[in-house]
């Protein structure tokens, strides 16, 4: 399901048109980021947790060239989903 | 620390100029249209967030740690959340000015000790030849393949089985080779290693000057080892190539001698049933039935007649021309579906190669060749389908073929 069908799905099922659709959603990720800006993790109760987290320095090899390099320190956005939802995908499985 | 999203859109309802209930709604929505898209599916994409995919991973035994039981966990699925690469590089803002560098040696004392970096040098330059020298290889099994595409000139289709039997073989007998040179010579490298360690002569210099001269001559053995493979594969190629083509002129030479023969057999009928001219017709016919058949059918009186008077047919050829009918058969098989594979462009040059027939099936109102190419053998393998069914389009109600197929063996 790519970002169009989405998009329309979601049109279908709220009422909106697919334009009006597309701009809340947008303006609803951009307040998720402002919200990552600020530092905080977001929970959407009925899907899971978005959250920041640190990557620390590390050193790794080339395999190739076999030469070292430091690779920075880095925030990465994460995203673990609530029970609820991995329940979900387990029932999903066995069926 | 933590916030719960619909805190957050209080905002967003404003500037939407919707209600904050409506904006609630509106979100569960939104999750609710991501769940079933991420079951339907098991991938879902989001403009400005990224990309959530369901990976399943596969069962695997672990141990209880408090128990020292063996355990079995069961496979399951996980959600997967790679964000979009604006997002990321947004998130990743404060740090965005660090980029990953490379440590010059001797940096990280603790990481780098004197044995490694010596053992460095070496063991790119072992690459580079080791690459270099498999160049040549494929250069050579080429030219290997454009001598013969001259000497089997008539027969193409001979001349590419040739090859690609030909090729395969070769690689894999060299690349193991290869490989297992670059172990030894590895192996040696840590066994000098070892020995440097252990012994731990004071003089740096002189372990220096050590590993370069014998890194010199790892090259010179490799060097040599390579071209000994070389050679033993372009002798291989040869009396492959050789024994090939001495086949084929023995299969040709028998079939010359069989039309011959046919053609003695067949006038010496004729002479005969003229003198038996009460049978004739019926003689006549049977005979023509019998040199075409060649033997292959016994039982019917006038048959044998007609061997016992054309006795030149050789004793020894009957069951040899049973199995040459044979292969003839299972390679006209081959070739029906070898022409089809050549066809076509996308056949031709796509990654799968048609075998057989897995399945015909009726086509059903609403159903399209693409819909159903997609059903059976996934996404983008249309043209395949076209190809065995030589159609473009199906209505309802036609018989398709659906093909198998079997990967093309990669160079």
């Amino acid at each position: 399901m790519n970002n169009k069908e989405y998009i329309s799905e979601l049109a279908l099922r709220s009422g909106y048109t697919q334009a009006e659709v597309q701009k809340m959603v947008t303006s609803v990720i951009e307040s998720m980021m402002l919200a990552f800006d600020a530092g905080e993790d977001i929970v959407i109760p009925t899907f899971g947790t978005f959250e920041i987290k640190k990557r620390m320095e590390r050193v790794v090899n080339n395999p190739s060239t076999g030469l070292k390099m430091l690779v920075p320190p880095k925030l990465i956005l994460s995203f673990k989903p609530n029970a609820s939802v991995k329940e979900r995908l387990k029932n999903g499985r066995r069926q | 620390m933590m916030i719960k999203i619909n805190d957050l859109i209080q905002d967003v309802a404003k500037e939407q100029g919707l209600s904050k209930v409506e904006m609630e709604k509106f979100v569960s929505l939104m999750i609710d249209v991501l769940n079933e898209g991420l079951q339907a599916d098991r991938l879902v994409k989001v403009k400005g967030l990224g990309t959530f995919k369901v990976a399943s991973v596969s069962a695997r035994e672990s141990i209880n740690v408090n128990t020292g039981e063996r355990i079995i966990i069961e496979g399951r699925d996980k959600i997967s959340f790679t964000p979009e690469a604006t997002l990321r590089d947004f998130v990743n803002r404060p740090f965005a000015q660090f980029e990953t560098v490379t440590i010059n040696e001797g940096v990280d004392i603790e990481a780098l000790n004197s044995s490694e970096t010596e053992v460095a040098p070496t063991e790119d330059s072992q690459e580079i030849t080791n690459t270099a020298d498999v160049q040549e290889i494929v250069g050579a099994t080429k030219q290997e393949e454009n001598v013969c595409m001259f000497a089997v000139e008539n027969e193409d289709e001979v001349c590419d089985e040739i090859i690609e039997d030909d090729k395969p073989t070769d690689e894999t007998s060299t690349v193991p080779n290869a490989s297992a040179d670059e172990e030894c010579i590895m192996t040696a490298d840590s066994n000098e290693c070892n020995d440097e360690e252990n012994s731990n002569v004071a003089v740096q210099y002189e372990v220096n000057s050590q590993s370069s001269q014998q890194s010199l001559k790892h090259i010179i053995i490799l060097l040599s080892v390579l071209c000994l493979v070389l050679l033993c594969v372009c002798v291989g190629g040869f009396y492959y190539m050789f024994t090939q083509i001495d086949q084929r002129n023995q299969r040709i030479d028998y079939l010359m001698t069989k039309i011959i023969d046919s053609k003695k057999t067949s006038r010496v009928v004729k002479s005969q049933s003229i003198q038996y001219s009460d049978v004739k017709p019926s003689t006549d016919n049977a005979s023509a039935a019998a040199v075409k058949q060649d033997g292959t059918n016994e039982g019917e009186s006038q048959d044998r007649k007609v061997h016992t008077l054309g006795q030149k047919t050789p004793m020894p050829k009957p069951a040899n021309h049973l199995q040459d009918t044979e292969t003839q058969k299972s390679d006209a098989e081959k070739n029906d579906f070898s022409a089809l594979n050549k066809r076509d462009v996308r056949v031709r040059t796509g990654a799968y190669r048609i075998v057989g027939v897995q399945t015909t099936i009726r086509v059903k109102k609403g159903q399209t060749l693409e819909s159903l190419s997609r059903l059976y053998l996934g996404p983008d393998m249309e043209c395949y389908v076209e190809v065995l069914n030589d159609c473009k389009a199906v209505k309802a109600g036609d018989l398709l073929k659906i093909p198998a197929l079997k990967l093309k063996k990669s160079r």
